[in-house]
């Protein structure tokens, strides 16, 4: 149950520049979000992630470019007029009011019918497991219900779009988790087009449909969270995203050289010559030496067991080199610190820089 | 008994001692302006009179210029409250929120009437009024508001400043503004709420202010309370000692009062 059942609508921006003095917050900033899908934003501090959502929202004024949702140009709407619900990173909860108020509140700005309004935050109380909670002040409940609550009291008035400003990035890492899993539930649910702005690479891999990675102002690659991760367009994205391998290639014809193995360089790559590969863990094969099996020689510096899988470091017998790679368990029963081992590659696309 | 225990009652009564000495220090004047009030100067007789006269049994004529002036000091309490917050309030939640950089400026500003006596502000205030009086308004006593808004300033602002770090003023604006709500919403349904401990002690301490000025109510020669108070001590100092009596007494009450408050306030901060 929600204020009115309209369909999802989707977001554009469009050339967006903002400026702060001398910094540009946004530089010439494309991004598009389809109807119902939950984007995230991914970016080092000051990278512009969080003025691209405070201009959506428009609490925050850009200097040029243009904002539609739906279709319609809201570059100049003020934020109260233009249907969307933020959920912040410190808590927002009005501190005079109980939960029910708190959602109330949201209602009452939405025109919402009072006698429609009681069904309506029962229901999204439901929604995030804390109708019990009710007639609580927000000072009477943990940092994880008050971000429940705000979640609710966002989703309650049916935003066209949902903004999620590092809701998750004050709390513990156990709560983090849940609530993660829990926005991701309940927006899937819902159908709530969704724009989500975190520096927590994890969080963004594991809830988006699709991640933009920022940079000074700029959209690196936008992608799915596989295709960010196996496929990086740009040395940034490859290396700001998951762990990298900086080994010496060649390039030649669309392929690279590495450990007198040919693979495919992925687009984005340099063209011709001297580069470095930046290559995953989990694309690196360790396995003892024995007779019959390929790869370079070296030794094994670090075991570092994870559970499921081992970290392990390997330093190269002909160059002054430590190679990070990631084993299954069951093959790290064969290793040992200080043995001899084959260093190998998968023969999938690598960036090369 | 163990020494930890002898030094924490040693302490108890070191507090009680210096909190009776501080006491007897406040209430003897008190005690003294009672005491002038129902004892006869001349004659030592002691009587209920001057009080009986002060709630109207007796000469009102006499006692006149004293109700005048605290019929003016209440609406000019009012009028001063009312411009205070209206000029006040909007002011710092918009230099909070938007213009952070102005925060040293405005706070110079509005803590600069305590550094000027108010001899010497009324020597700027004398042609301002002359003209109010002439070309604006007239000479009633009420004007003396704009005067006065200008004295609460300083406590004012401490008081709502207090208020304001105590709560995210800019991220329930964010939160409000992106749910719908009008900058008015905010203010009075968002901000203002919030801060209902800070503008009580506000008003509190402007009341005060308002209802003990005399300087400059005597120079500008307008009627208030502390005027009035003068004047009936001329003819009837009995009585103007009651009333200076009863106004302090009123003054201690909305201290008191505000402290209560603000140690509320605190107890509520730390719990949450």
């Amino acid at each position: 149950m929600s204020v009115n059942d309209s369909p999802a609508v989707g977001v554009e921006m469009r050339g967006l520049r903002r400026s702060f003095g001398p910094v540009k917050a946004l530089d010439n900033l494309d991004l598009d979000i389809r109807p119902g899908e939950l984007v995230a934003l991914l970016g080092p501090s000051g990278c512009g992630k969080t003025t691209a959502l405070r201009v959506l929202s428009g609490l925050e004024e850009v200097d040029s470019g243009t904002v539609s949702v739906g279709g319609r140009d809201i570059t100049q709407t003020p934020p109260n007029k233009r249907n969307m619900a933020m959920v912040f990173q410190s808590y927002s909860l009005f501190p005079h009011l109980t939960v029910t108020g708190n959602i109330d509140f949201a209602l009452s700005m939405r025109k919402v019918a009072k006698e429609k309004r009681q069904a309506i935050i029962d229901h999204h109380l439901e929604l995030v497991g804390l109708i019990a909670q009710r007639d609580r002040y927000p000072h009477e409940m943990s940092g994880g219900q008050q971000q429940r609550v705000a979640l609710a009291r966002a989703l309650a008035s049916n935003p066209d779009v949902l903004l999620l400003d590092e809701p998750l990035s004050a709390l513990d890492a156990k709560v983090r988790v849940q609530l993660r899993d829990e926005i991701r539930r309940i927006q899937q649910e819902l159908g709530t087009t969704t724009l989500f702005v975190t520096h927590d690479q994890g969080e963004a891999l594991a809830m988006a449909d699709r991640v933009g990675v920022m940079q000074a102002g700029k959209l690196e690659q936008i992608s799915t969270p596989q295709e960010l991760y196996e496929r990086p367009t740009t040395e940034f994205v490859a290396r700001f995203i998951g762990e990298t391998n900086e080994l010496p290639g060649v390039v030649s014809a669309g392929n690279v050289q590495i450990f007198d193995k040919w693979v495919p360089a992925l687009p984005g790559s340099i063209t011709e010559g001297r580069g470095t590969a930046l290559v995953r863990p989990e694309r690196i094969t360790v396995v003892p030496c024995s007779e019959g099996r390929e790869g370079r020689l070296g030794t094994v510096q670090l075991l570092s067991f994870q559970g499921d899988h081992a970290v392990v470091h390997v330093s190269l017998a002909d160059v002054d080199q430590e190679i990070t790679a990631m084993v299954t368990a069951r093959d790290t029963a064969a290793l040992s610190v200080g043995s001899d081992v084959l260093v190998g590659l998968d023969p999938l696309p690598v960036l090369v820089a | 008994m163990s020494r930890a225990a002898s030094k924490a009652r040693n302490q108890k009564t070191f507090r009680w001692v210096v909190l009776g000495l501080v006491g007897l220090f406040l209430a003897y004047p008190l005690y003294a302006l009672f005491e002038f009030s129902i004892r006869f100067p001349l004659t030592g007789k002691y009587s209920w009179d001057a009080w009986a006269r002060l709630f109207g049994a007796g000469d009102g004529a006499r006692l006149g210029p004293l109700y005048v002036g605290l019929q003016n000091s209440l609406v000019i309490a009012l009028l001063t409250l009312t411009i205070m917050f209206v000029l006040l309030l909007p002011t710092m939640v918009w230099v909070r929120l938007r213009l952070p950089g102005l925060t040293r400026i405005v706070e110079f500003i509005v803590l600069l009437p305590l550094t000027l006596p108010a001899i010497v502000l009324v020597v700027g205030l004398v042609p301002v009024y002359r003209f109010i009086a002439t070309k604006v308004l007239d000479t009633h006593a009420i004007w003396l508001a704009f005067a006065y808004v200008i004295l609460v300033l300083p406590f004012s602002y401490r008081a709502l400043d207090s208020g304001l770090s105590a709560i995210d003023v800019k991220t329930l604006t964010a939160a409000a503004r992106s749910m719908g709500a009008s900058w008015p919403t905010v203010l009075f349904r968002v901000i203002l709420p919030n801060l209902s401990n800070a503008v009580a002690s506000a008003a509190f301490i402007s009341i005060a202010v308002v209802l003990g000025e005399f300087t400059i109510a005597r120079m500008l020669a307008r009627e208030n309370l502390q005027t009035g108070v003068m004047l009936v001590n001329q003819a009837a100092p009995q009585v103007a000692a009651a009333v200076s009596l009863l106004t302090l007494l009123f003054g201690i009450a909305l201290l008191v009062g505000l402290s209560y408050i603000t140690s509320r306030q605190r107890k509520k901060k730390v719990r949450s």
